[in-house]
């Protein structure tokens, strides 16, 4: 058994294969940073051939395509693409409104996490794990799984997921633009978080749009949260921030909600798609295997 | 409306709290979730887009509170208000029967209403308006003509003396009342310890109001007796709330009969009791504690049919009078002595030396006697009846006489069946002593072979027997006189011609027609938790009907509401 499966439980030795066979499919345009597996269309040395083009002085020699200078006579040189690694950002959502619902939203997001950051270092790209909010917790753990490269980091990215402590508040929208002002190397951002942030998030991907980062946003719900069912008298209390609601949730009121609360996560998946970035509504209810598996290698996040 | 009573106070009082809560909303489930902003949000939109259901949910919250205001309202008991009268004829009933000397309110139910009777009184004059007096009992009638001075109106009322005779006739005081509203419907207030009922269409130019005066009574118990035959028929009522042994003692004076009655709560249990012996007077009680006492013994006198003593020959003539109830001792002229016991005396075709000190009936006189002497004879006289109630129902169409003699009366007598030359019947006064005459000799004629013989015979000793006469003209406060009354008392007589002789005879004391009783006092129970003067209750009936209405309302809308929504 590989040793990570001992540090996820939840990941069988058959998933991290399949894990294993999987690759990110970028965007175009994405640099690279590095050697690695991943395309890139500048010039390179890789035995994917791209184009050609006239020779200029100090050429190698060696990439001088002789069979067009024969029928041509003019000398061309073959241009292949360059293999390089990217940067995988994943920003992980762990303040309290995340450590919420059955299943809870922030097991979910740590196990995905933990999925996706072993497809990238397992093809030998660099990985970074940024939590949100990004201060230092109480018992001083850091917050942020610097970038890293390579296999044998995969079990420090999941020792880092697995002892990720929860808590805090944070305007989420706030924290992506802060997060670009830091980190201005442009790569596949992959943001884990339910969004609940009552300000909004929009703020803060145009920030990081803006540094030229592949958005993928994949928006993680507890299926009570999509569709509440439990009615009564109640005082509700925002786990997060605290604040306090008094409502009298009836069958009527509840749809009401429901239907609400589609509306506003409908507005946001608009807002996402009209921006270029990758939406993905996932309910906390669906296995990571299915999410992984299928959703993300449908929509072309992953390749096999 | 009044509205101050204690319950409805109390009711308020849980309105009010009950109102509180709900602004309170206490004990409110805590629920952690994930935010609040987008439920803030949600219920925002749910209040200012979705009007309508707002609108109904606001409905809904005002129909149950209206319900809770009913349910208060209902289980309160506002009563009617009884003084905005002005300009009216108004009569005011102050019940004066025994039953009003219980003492469950202090001093006693009669003072309480008295009290009331008299504030009533003012209340009504300030109205500009006309008031009489009445007094409710056996025999209601008017106390004072309708007036507009307090002070004589205060001054009859404070007059009014309770009754101990016996208790009301509520019929009877009712169709007085209908009898001197004219135009105008009359204003009743009745202060009673029941409440009187009026059907609309049994009286529509009365408008009643009763004024219950009484607590139900925790223990009560009751007794009424009639002879029947020579059985006294006793009846024992339990209307107490619980079951109770009550001991039935029948007091003849000599040797007091017990008897034990386990009743159950509101039963009645009738009795016959033979009469042994010839009391007078029978004295029948039942001993528990109660808080009406009045009507807890009674006492029955037991008159003995008249004895009469028949001086005389004729067996038909003593056959006559037992038949008619009497009792009668036959001896001969010659073996009649002064001081033989008897009531009345029939002579028939004797007279003694000396007239009697009893009164007397003489059947043809002998010729030659010092009292009604005769001076011959006429043969078939042709007759003619002056009017009399002596001889009523005495057909004498086929009456005839073969011989009669020509008697010369003295003044005190009045003649009754004449013909051109003689008096044949007579009646009157003989030395002080009632006397009626009879001149011819039965044996010359028809009449003992006629039905109407047995019945002038009865009228003639009963008239003799000092009863007035009957059907003579009846006081006026006699056409109260409840029929009842008459049968309870008669205890079986032919109604009409004895029926209110009979009832004077046997006139029981301390006891009402039983029937009557028995309602007066199912009300009692009817209106269990009225306390001291009360004004008669309606509005809670048709406050919960409301209550009952609108809690089913909005019920209905809720769950339509939901279905729709849902």
């Amino acid at each position: 058994m590989p040793p990570e499966t001992a540090l996820f439980p939840g990941f069988s030795d058959l998933f991290l294969r399949r894990l294993s066979l999987l690759r990110f499919r970028p965007r175009p345009g994405i640099p690279g940073k590095g050697a690695g597996e991943h395309l890139v269309r500048k010039g390179g040395a890789s035995v994917e051939f791209s184009d050609f083009r006239t020779y200029t002085h100090g050429d190698d020699f060696r990439l001088v395509d002789w069979n067009s200078y024969a029928r041509l006579d003019r000398l061309f040189v073959k241009v292949f693409r360059d293999e390089e690694g990217f940067v995988l950002h994943l920003l992980l959502d762990r303040s309290r409104s995340m450590d919420w619902g059955q299943p809870n939203k922030l097991l979910f997001a740590r196990r995905l996490a933990a999925a996706l950051g072993y497809v990238a270092l397992s093809a030998y790209n660099w990985a970074t794990v940024q939590t949100l909010p990004d201060e230092l917790t109480a018992r001083g753990s850091a917050s942020l799984f610097p970038e890293h490269r390579g296999r044998r980091m995969i079990p420090e990215l999941f020792r880092f997921l697995r002892d990720l402590p929860t808590g805090g508040a944070c305007e989420l929208g706030a924290v992506l633009a802060e997060y670009a002002r830091k980190h201005r190397q442009p790569g596949l951002l992959v943001i884990l978080s339910d969004a609940l942030s009552p300000r909004g998030i929009e703020g803060g991907i145009n920030r990081l749009l803006a540094l030229g980062h592949q958005l993928v946003f994949l928006h993680l719900l507890a299926p009570d949260e999509i569709a509440p069912t439990r009615a009564g008298e109640f005082e509700l209390v925002d786990s997060e921030w605290g604040d306090r609601l008094e409502v009298s949730l009836d069958r009527f009121s509840l749809r009401t909600f429901a239907i609400f609360f589609e509306r506003w996560r409908r507005s946001l998946q608009d807002y996402c798609q009209s921006r270029g970035v990758l939406y993905f509504l996932l309910p906390t209810s669906l296995s990571i295997e299915e999410v992984v598996l299928h959703r993300l290698l449908q929509r072309g996040l992953l390749q096999a | 409306m009044i509205w101050v009573q204690p319950l409805f106070l109390l009711s308020l009082a849980s309105i009010l709290a009950l109102i509180f809560i709900y602004l309170r909303h206490p004990r409110r489930m805590r629920k952690s979730v994930s935010q609040v902003f987008l439920y803030l949000r949600a219920r925002r939109e749910l209040l200012t887009r979705f009007t309508r259901w707002r609108f109904l949910r606001s409905l809904i919250l005002l129909f149950q509170a209206l319900t809770l205001v009913f349910l208060g309202l209902a289980a309160a008991g506002p009563q009617t208000n009884l003084y905005p009268l002005a300009g009216r004829r108004c009569a005011l009933v102050l019940d004066n029967s025994l039953s009003m000397m219980a003492q469950d309110l202090t001093p006693d139910r009669f003072q309480v209403a008295r009290e009331k009777a008299r504030q009533l009184a003012g209340e009504l004059l300030r109205g500009n308006n006309q008031v009489s007096l009445w007094a409710l009992n056996s025999k209601p009638g008017l106390v004072l003509d309708f007036t507009d001075e307090l002070p004589e109106l205060l001054q009859a009322i404070d007059n009014l003396a309770p009754s101990f005779l016996s208790p009301t006739s509520a019929d009877d005081l009712l169709a007085l009342l209908a009898a001197r509203a004219t135009g105008e419907a009359l204003v009743v207030y009745v202060l009673s310890d029941f409440a009187l009922e009026l059907t609309p269409r049994q009286y529509p130019n009365l408008e009643l109001h009763s004024l219950v005066v009484g607590e139900p009574l925790p223990n009560y118990a009751l007794v009424g007796c009639a002879r029947e035959g020579e059985s006294l028929w006793v009846k024992v009522a339990n209307f107490s709330p619980a079951a109770r042994t009550l001991h039935l003692v029948v007091d003849d004076g000599l040797a007091p009969l017990q008897r034990e009655l386990p009743l159950e709560a509101m039963e009645t249990v009738d009795l016959s009791i033979l009469v042994v012996g010839t009391p007078s007077l029978l004295r029948v009680s039942i001993q528990e504690e109660d808080l009406q006492p009045w009507d807890n013994f009674l006492f029955l006198p037991l008159t003995a049919p008249p004895r009469v003593l028949l001086v005389g020959t004729s067996r038909y003539l003593a056959g006559a009078l037992e038949s008619a109830g009497f009792h009668v001792v036959q001896v001969g002229p010659e073996d009649y002595r002064p001081e033989i016991p008897a009531d009345l005396l029939v002579f028939e075709g004797t007279l003694p030396s000396e007239l009697p000190t009893k009164p007397f009936f003489v059947i043809h006189p002998p010729p030659g006697n010092a009292f009604f002497p005769w001076t011959g004879t006429v043969t078939r006289p042709l007759l003619w009846a002056e009017t009399s109630p002596l001889l009523d129902y005495v057909d004498l169409a086929r009456v005839a006489f073969w011989e009669a003699p020509i008697i010369k009366l003295s003044p005190t007598m009045r003649p009754l069946l004449r013909s051109a030359q003689t008096t044949v019947l007579a009646a009157g006064q003989q030395q002080g002593i009632r006397t009626i005459l009879l001149g011819p000799s039965l044996t010359l004629s028809n009449l003992p072979l006629l039905p109407a013989f047995p019945v002038f015979l009865a009228q003639a000793m009963r008239w003799l027997s000092g009863d007035p006469l009957p059907n003579q003209p009846l006081e006026e406060e006699a056409l109260l006189l409840s029929p009842l009354v008459a049968d309870y008392a008669g205890g079986g007589d032919p109604p009409g011609l004895y029926g209110r002789q009979a009832a004077d005879g046997l006139r029981l004391f301390g006891v009402a027609p039983l029937e009557q009783q028995e309602a007066n006092l199912i009300r009692h129970t009817e209106l269990e938790g009225l306390g001291g003067v009360n004004e008669q209750r309606t509005a809670p009936r048709d406050l919960t009907i409301l209550f009952l209405m609108l809690a089913l309302f909005s019920f209905l809308l809720e769950e339509l509401l939901r279905r729709r929504y849902d």
